[in-house]
């Protein structure tokens, strides 16, 4: 174990050298973690646009409930169920940040003369404001019984603005044709065109009446988590809560929106083969440092050939040298990294500086890339780097045992 | 509607052609159809009837009174249930506009609504402003001429004409021969498919004409659902007052 | 000057003295820089591909239309043939200046589809057959059917989604219901579909209809007039410039944009992506920089020794000093030259052969309101090649520099003794 020791030793005889080759190893690993960090972040950045829109990160429904979004399949069928007892227990989940309650329909909306199909979504103004970005919270708040905010477009086409009164018309549930007055409290722009065309937000109590659906019934529960990624365990975790109506199913947005899925497949992918490039760059970056730092002391090399020590052991030496070299680089470069990692997923980086403002994506995109941890990304990085050490200290000695220790002695310094 | 229209149209076949003439049941079919035509531009009618609506989730009755001159006007006033009393349609042309007593507001039906149902029934917006059309866009002549189940019937096959804007590919008509009574109408789309069928019955004379005082309206793609539409009152060739067929009167009395 | 010359040669030939150290800088820097133009001419490409795509969905690179249409619309807000008839001859004049491939006249309105099995709301476009088959994309993402033709008066293309809620197939009619221009009458129109297309983008396949543009003005009661005249370009990269002529030459009655105004969607969701990368690829520069650094310092030593020598041979501070900054740029100019070479290399293999990123995933993806091309083609401008470079030359220099200096200060005599 001598070796080990004599490795150790050798790493503080040219200590200059070895902090600068430490120094090199640490910060190319402590900006590889927050690349890898970054990029992780861009795709949970991606997936929570996606979602937190309006969908959530889970929703549920009556099983028959989806795609074709019966009026009659509510959840808990036909008698509803107690759903504010239902929110209030998912809200108490350690994982659960926001639960929004939702009814849709879909009638009529008219200022008399001008009248245009409407998608109709009664929500529960606070939780909603939780949880949606579409909308924001203050405009949520003006949702109170007897009013709705409608799409800037339906708003154009009728010919209203905040303030007008508008008729709501629809085919209630019990056969009948449901028409209450409402006054627009607000105008809401999301951008998505086919939203802006067609949305017409009311309280959930008038949208109830006006469908003919008892409180009990409801069409949709949408639920956010803390961390988007871990959304199907939540899923699976929510579905096997005990007092939950019959006939239900949960389903994460992997299964709502197997578009995004796939979009972050590819983002994931896109993300991967970077990094990947990333590291081996990072890695030939170590192995040109390593190679420089080994082919200076070549002269030691010969000397220590020169006082009878065996090559086989000589190289071993310089690998544990190298060894210990990774060790404290990969040490350092990971608590710099961490340190790095803090800062950018508390705070994040505000692309806006870089993009200037954005008009049309400003409720839908959130412009703050922060930082998230991909552990396997990082032990991979992690590897590849101590790898890539350890070789780059190997190839050079190994050349440099076999050379005749005179040569080697002789070896002038400028080489 | 666009049924009662074709029965009311059949009808008066029988008043004003009487015995038919020995021609190719083409012509035959034509010339009665132009001659109709012609009359029912001038009809006007008022009516009463109960129209029951049956889905997978609910049945109702309301009662309605219904008003029509020409090809195109009709006023529709729903009488009973007390809840939906004074809900009303109105049809001029193109246009229709219905009436909700609870606020007390007019409200346009807009083009991406024709095909929504009308007041809950398995009838369309849509099916309201096309009875006009049926001898402007379908050729129509007689398929079969003799009996079906023991009873002497006519089949007229309505074909639409090549550009006709209508998304049928066929309708046939079941008439029957001694009192040209429609039997059924069955609509097809163009791959041969039966999407919905009217069913005639309860022949009854009214104001001195014998009509089907009961119609049935299903739809092939959702078994179990109807719309009945029972007439307990009809008057022809009623002096209607042009105001009637306006806004205004929508509202009113 | 002659002094110049023969320092500029002995700092080339000291670089490849000490081969090694000149190697491994110079390829560090080479390949990171590699790896950066690689990176940035796959993100150039697959915005290019994602503005190319929407742009052919019945985009324009450049638009003229009625005043206040893009932000009011308004079916009566046309361009009347008179207007349409101004904007062609400066078109003419100017295509082959300003590379004008395509100009298409377009008309736009909501209507109802319906058939024997359902109803939907649906985005009508009228247009001109033939010059939209090969100026925009419809006709690719045709899948059953065929495109229109001006002969079929009444034949339309329709969105999948259209296709299935009225359960409709190549060859079935459907009727088209609108509401005709600055009237209250709702016109119908029998049509016929000749094919079905899947553009991927779901708002698009869920309520788009296509039908030529002369059914379309018939339809609507708009006579002669337009919505929409789009003019398609050959580079992608003129389009503000197009569109700026265009409002200086067009008479004040009309509107010019460029599809960053048409499309402002598209344009934030580039703005922000360009955004990411642009963090991405700083921070990248940071690694090569660092990486870099590492190799230089640890010459620094040996660099001193050197520069001893020269003492020693009686180099003055100022040739010193001019021997250092030569060598300095030499290595930047060696590096930045082989890491565009490597670059470029990379550039060209993903040009003609495409990342494909399918892999990843199955189905057509959708942003922006277009569809993310699953094999992205690199798209590398002199621009971009200029500026990666230019900054890497700069680093480089900078760098290289910092040891050099170091060495050159010379008062290290005593280190010429040492062994």
């Amino acid at each position: 174990m001598i070796i080990v020791r004599l490795g150790w030793r050798n790493l503080w005889r040219n200590s200059r050298r070895s902090l600068i080759t430490i120094a090199g190893i640490a910060f190319a690993f402590a900006f590889t973690i927050a690349f890898i960090g970054l990029g992780r972040g861009l795709v949970v950045q991606l997936l929570k646009n996606g979602t937190e829109l309006m969908v959530g990160h889970v929703q549920i429904h009556d099983r028959d409930y989806l795609p074709d979004r019966d009026l009659y399949e509510t959840i808990g069928n036909q008698e509803g169920c107690d759903w504010k007892q239902l929110i209030a227990g998912l809200k108490r989940r350690q994982t659960v940040v926001a639960v929004a309650p939702r009814v849709f329909g879909f009638g009529l909306v008219s200022t008399g003369e001008q009248s245009a199909g409407a998608q109709m979504i009664g929500v529960d103004p606070t939780a909603e404001g939780d949880l949606s970005r579409l909308v924001d919270r203050d405009m949520l708040a003006r949702l109170k019984p007897g009013s709705v905010l409608i799409g800037s477009t339906l708003a154009l086409e009728l010919g209203a603005a905040e303030g007008s009164e508008i008729a709501a018309v629809t085919q209630a549930a019990d056969g009948t044709l449901g028409n209450d007055l409402f006054r627009v409290a607000g105008i809401v722009r999301t951008g998505l065109s086919y939203l802006d065309r067609s949305v017409a937000f009311m309280h959930i109590d008038d949208l109830q009446r006006l469908l003919a659906l008892e409180p009990s019934r409801i069409h949709e529960i949408a639920v956010k988590v803390r961390d988007p990624l871990t959304a199907p365990d939540a899923s699976r975790e929510i579905s096997r809560m005990n007092g939950l109506p019959e006939g239900v199913s949960v389903q994460s947005w992997r299964q709502l929106l197997p578009q995004l899925n796939d979009y972050l497949g590819l983002a994931g992918g896109a993300n991967a083969f970077i990094i990947g490039l990333v590291v081996v760059f990072v890695s030939f970056g170590i192995l040109n440092t390593m190679m420089m730092a080994t082919f200076e002391r070549i002269r030691e090399i010969g000397m220590l050939n020169a006082f009878g020590m065996r090559p086989g052991l000589v190289l071993l030496t310089f690998l544990f040298e190298a060894f210990f070299l990774a060790l404290l680089g990969l040490a350092i470069g990971f608590g710099l990294g961490a340190l790095i990692m803090r800062y950018l997923s508390l705070y994040g980086l505000d692309l806006t500086r870089w993009t200037g403002q954005l008009s049309m994506l400003q409720t839908r995109v959130d412009p703050i890339l922060n930082a998230v941890w991909n552990w396997k990304a990082v032990v991979a990085a992690g590897i590849s780097l101590w790898v890539a050490t350890i070789i780059a200290a190997y190839l050079p000695a190994r050349k440099a045992v076999r050379v005749d220790p005179v040569e080697a002695l002789r070896a002038p310094v400028m080489q | 509607m666009r049924i009662w229209r074709l029965s009311i149209l059949l009808i008066l076949l029988g008043i004003v052609t009487g015995p038919l003439f020995p021609q190719t049941s083409q012509q035959r079919a034509k010339e009665i159809i132009d001659r109709v035509d012609r009359m029912l531009r001038g009809d006007s009618s008022v009516g009463r009837v109960e129209m029951t609506v049956a889905t997978r989730q609910w049945k109702r009755t309301t009662e309605l009174r219904i008003w029509s001159e020409g090809t195109d006007k009709v006023l529709v006033r729903i009488e009973a249930p007390k809840k939906d009393q004074g809900t009303s349609t109105l049809r001029v042309g193109d246009n229709i506009w219905n009436y909700l007593p609870k606020i007390d507001r007019v409200i346009r039906v807009p083009t991406s609504m024709m095909m929504a149902s009308w007041m809950g029934s398995h009838f369309t917006n849509d099916d309201l402003v096309q009875e006009s059309r049926l001898a402007r866009d379908y050729d129509i002549t007689i398929e079969f001429e003799g009996a079906r189940n023991g009873v002497e019937v006519y089949e007229f096959l309505l074909m639409p004409r090549p550009q006709a804007p209508v998304v049928w590919g066929k309708i046939v008509y079941q008439i029957r021969k001694s009192d040209l009574m429609p039997v059924w109408a069955r609509f097809y789309g163009e791959d041969g498919e039966l999407k919905r069928r009217a069913t005639f019955s309860d022949y009854q004379t009214m104001d001195g004409r014998l009509v089907p005082a009961l119609m049935r309206m299903t739809p092939q793609d959702k078994p179990g659902e109807y719309t009945e539409m029972k007439y307990r009152e009809l008057e022809f060739d009623v002096k209607i007052s042009e105001s009637i067929f306006s806004l205004k009167s929508l509202r009113g009395s | 000057m002659k002094a110049f010359n023969i320092i500029m040669i002995i700092a080339w030939r000291n670089l490849w003295r000490n081969r090694r150290r000149t190697v491994l800088t110079a390829g560090t820097v080479s390949l990171g820089l590699g790896l950066l133009l690689v990176f940035l001419g796959i993100g150039d490409g697959s915005h290019r591909q994602m503005i190319q795509g929407a742009v052919g969905l019945g985009g324009a690179h450049v638009a003229v239309q009625a005043r206040e249409y893009q932000t009011r619309g308004g079916i009566e807000r046309t361009l009347s043939n008179s207007q349409v008839a101004r904007v062609s001859p400066w078109v003419e004049s100017q295509r082959d200046g300003l590379g004008i491939s395509y100009v298409l006249r377009r008309v736009f309105a909501a209507g109802l589809a319906s058939s024997a099995d359902g109803a939907t709301g649906i985005r009508l476009i009228g247009l001109e057959p033939e010059p939209e088959k090969a100026a925009s994309v419809f006709d690719e993402k045709l899948v059953r059917g065929k495109f229109l033709t001006s002969a079929e008066e009444t034949g339309a293309v329709i969105g999948e989604g259209v296709a299935r809620k009225l359960e409709l197939e190549p060859g079935e009619k459907f009727v088209l219901m609108a509401q005709a221009a600055g009237s209250a009458e709702i016109e119908s129109l029998l049509l016929r579909v000749t094919g079905i297309m899947r553009t991927g983008v779901e708002d698009f396949d869920q309520a788009t209809v296509l039908i030529p543009l002369s059914t379309a003005q018939e339809l609507l009661r708009l006579g002669d007039s337009v919505h929409q005249v789009a003019i398609m370009l050959n580079q992608l990269d003129n389009s503000e410039a197009v569109a700026r002529l265009g409002r200086q030459e067009l008479p004040a009655d009309v509107e010019v944009l460029s599809w960053l105004e048409l499309m402002p969607e598209l344009r934030d969701f580039i703005k922000i992506d360009d955004g990411g990368s642009y963090v991405f690829n700083s921070l990248f520069f940071l690694i090569i920089a660092f990486l870099v650094a590492n190799t230089l310092l640890m010459s620094v030593l040996e660099r001193r020794r050197e520069f001893a020598l020269l003492d020693a041979l009686g180099f003055t501070p100022t040739r010193r000093f001019l021997l250092v900054i030569l060598e300095a740029s030499w290595i930047a100019v060696l590096s930045v030259a082989v890491g565009t070479a490597l670059g470029y290399a990379g550039h060209l293999y993903f040009y003609h052969k495409g990342l494909p990123l399918d892999v990843f995933y199955s189905s057509e993806v959708s942003a922006g309101g277009t569809v993310i091309d699953p094999i992205i083609y690199s798209y590398l401008s002199w621009r971009r090649i200029a500026g990666a470079a230019g900054l890497v030359f700069a680093l480089t220099f900078l760098l290289a520099l910092l040891p050099a200096w170091r060495g050159a200060k010379g008062q290290d005599a005593h280190l010429l003794g040492q062994a």
